[in-house]
C-alpha cells in the first residue's frame, strides 16, 4: 500500500458574499429613483457602481468598460419602473450587467478574446519562472478566454455568487453554470500550465500567491 | 476513484459541494496520485487568485456618473420626439422586457415581433397614412394598392372630412382597445410564464410571435365599410385584423388564467 505522498489541496471554501438583497431601504430607495430624486439615483449608483464597472472592465475589457458600464446604468435606471422586485436588485443588475458586457463582445466579434492591445503578455513557456505574481497571470489569462467563460468566472469565483445565483444571471440551468465553470476552469489551467508548473515547483513560503 | 472520477468532479469537491463520501473518497485519490494532487493544487491556485480579485475592487472614472446623466437626458429627449403611438408602445415594452431575456433565441423573435409591431412613426413610412386612403366604393374589389382617389358619394366637402376623421378615429381608437387589452394581458401571462419549465415557455414565445405577426400582416385600412357606415360593404380588411387581435387576445387569456382554472377544477 503506498504511503500516502501528497498533502491534498485544501478546499477552496466559497466565500459568504451576502446576496444584494431588496431590503426595505432599497425599496424606499427604488422608489426615490422611479421618481427621478437626483440623490437616489446618485446612491443607487454608488452602491453599485464598482460591482457594475468591474464586472464590465473583465468581460468586456479595459479600453470599453466605460462605454459598456455606462450603457448598464442607463439601462438600470430606464429599465426601474419595469423592475417588480420579483427577483433581488442586486441580481437584475448583474444582469443587465453581464447581458450587455456579452452583448458588447460579440457585437465587437474576435471571438469573444480581449483586443491584443489590451492584452497583458503572458510569458513563454520559458521564462515561466517563479513569477510570484500568479495574480497578473491570471488576469492575462482571463482575457483569453471567450467571454462566456470569464463571465460565469467572474459571477462565481470573483463575485463568489452561488451557482443558483448563476444561473440566474445568466438565465439558465444551475447544471449548466456548473459544467461551465467546470470548463471554463479547465481552460485556464491550460492557459496558466507553465506558470502553475513553476510555482508547484517552487518551495513554499518563496512565492507569493497574490499580490 | 479513478483519475478520470476525480477530473470530473474537481471543481465540486474544490467548492465544497460533494458529499462527505465521495469526498473522501476523491481525497484518498489525491494523497497517491502526484498527477490528480498537482491538478487539484492548481486549480486551487487559480480559484485563490480569482478570489482574491475581489479584494482589489475597480473604481470607475469619476466622470462616469455625469455621462450615465447625459446618455439619460439624450434618451428623454428623443422619447419627448416620439409619436404618441411609440409612447405607448415604449409603455408596452418596458412592461415586456423584464420577462424576455436575450439567452432564448425564441423569445428573442418574440421580441421582435412585438418590437416591429409597436414601431414609431407610421407616418415615416411608406404606407399610407389613415387619411390618406380613401373611401372605396362599395363593391370595388380589395385593391392590394392604394387606388387613386375615386368620387366619393356625393356629399359637401366639409361633410366627407367628417367622415374620414370619424373613419380613421374610430378605427384607430378600436385597434387601440385591443392594443391596451393585450398590452394588459400579456403582463398576466409572463407572470404565469415565469412559473413554467423552459419547454412551454418556448412553444408560448414561438405562438405568441406567430399570432403577432398575424396581427400586423393585417395592416389597418380603412374603408367605408368599417364600422357599419356601409353595412353591405366588404367588410373583410379591417374584420381580419379584428379577428387576428381576438385570436391574440383569447391565447393570452388562456395563459393567464389557464393555470388557475385547471387548479379550481381539481
Amino acid at each position: 500500500m503506498p504511503v500516502a505522498l501528497h498533502r491534498p489541496a485544501e478546499i477552496v471554501r466559497p466565500r459568504a458574499r451576502p446576496a444584494a438583497t431588496t431590503g426595505p431601504e432599497d425599496e424606499v430607495l427604488l422608489a426615490a429613483c422611479r421618481r427621478g430624486e437626483q440623490r437616489a439615483m446618485e446612491a443607487l449608483y454608488h452602491q453599485y457602481k464598482r460591482r457594475v464597472f468591474g464586472l464590465c472592465h473583465r468581460i468586456a475589457g479595459p479600453t470599453d468598460a466605460e462605454e459598456v458600464a455606462q450603457e448598464v446604468f442607463v439601462r438600470v435606471f430606464r429599465g426601474l419602473p419595469a423592475f417588480r422586485g420579483d427577483s433581488q436588485l442586486g441580481t437584475w443588475i448583474y444582469r443587465l450587467a453581464v447581458n450587455a458586457a456579452l452583448s458588447y463582445v460579440a457585437k465587437r466579434g474576435r471571438r469573444g478574446e480581449v483586443g491584443d492591445d489590451d492584452l497583458e503578455r503572458v510569458p513563454a513557456p520559458d521564462e515561466a519562472r517563479r513569477d510570484p505574481r500568479l495574480s497578473e497571470r491570471v488576469e492575462a489569462a482571463m482575457a483569453r478566454l471567450p467571454a462566456g467563460y470569464r463571465a460565469i468566472l467572474v459571477l462565481h469565483d470573483i463575485e463568489g455568487l452561488s451557482h443558483e445565483e448563476c444561473a440566474d444571471i445568466l438565465d439558465c440551468r444551475v447544471g449548466t453554470s456548473k459544467s461551465q465553470l467546470h470548463k471554463a476552469r479547465a481552460k485556464m489551467r491550460e492557459l496558466l500550465g507553465p506558470a502553475l508548473a513553476a510555482e508547484r515547483s517552487a518551495p513554499q513560503g518563496e512565492t507569493e500567491v497574490d499580490a | 476513484m479513478t483519475c478520470r472520477d476525480v477530473e470530473a468532479r474537481l471543481t465540486a469537491y474544490l467548492d465544497g459541494e460533494l458529499d462527505p463520501a465521495t469526498s473522501s473518497a476523491l481525497r484518498g485519490h489525491l494523497r497517491t496520485c502526484a498527477a490528480c494532487n498537482a491538478m487539484a493544487e492548481d486549480h486551487a491556485r487559480i480559484a485563490g487568485a480569482l478570489a482574491a480579485m475581489h479584494d482589489r475592487p475597480l473604481d470607475p472614472p469619476r466622470h462616469l456618473y455625469d455621462q450615465i446623466l447625459r446618455r439619460l437626458g439624450e434618451a428623454e429627449e428623443v422619447d419627448a420626439r416620439r409619436s404618441p403611438w411609440a409612447l405607448g408602445a415604449r409603455r408596452f415594452w418596458d412592461r415586456v422586457r423584464p420577462h424576455l431575456l436575450p439567452g432564448a433565441a425564441v423569445a428573442t423573435a418574440a421580441v421582435l415581433a412585438l418590437v416591429w409591431w409597436t414601431r414609431d412613426d407610421r407616418a415615416s413610412r411608406s404606407e399610407p397614412t389613415m387619411a390618406e386612403i380613401p373611401p372605396r366604393v362599395a363593391d370595388d374589389p380589395p385593391a392590394p394598392e392604394v387606388e387613386p382617389p375615386v368620387p366619393a358619394p356625393p356629399a359637401p366637402p366639409e361633410e366627407r372630412v367628417d367622415v374620414e376623421t370619424a373613419l380613421v378615429t374610430e378605427a384607430q381608437r378600436i385597434d387601440a382597445l385591443y392594443a391596451d387589452v393585450v398590452e394588459d394581458l400579456t403582463a398576466d401571462a409572463l407572470e404565469e410564464r415565469a412559473t413554467w419549465t423552459g419547454a412551454r415557455q418556448r412553444s408560448f414565445d414561438a405562438e405568441l410571435a406567430r399570432l403577432h405577426a398575424a396581427v400586423r400582416a393585417r395592416p389597418l385600412v380603412i374603408d367605408a365599410s368599417i364600422r357599419g357606415l356601409d353595412p353591405d360593404g366588404d367588410h373583410g380588411a379591417g374584420e381580419a385584423r379584428e379577428r387576428a387581435w381576438q385570436a391574440l387576445v383569447g391565447f393570452l387569456q388562456r395563459a393567464a388564467v389557464g393555470d388557475l382554472l385547471a387548479e379550481a377544477r381539481r
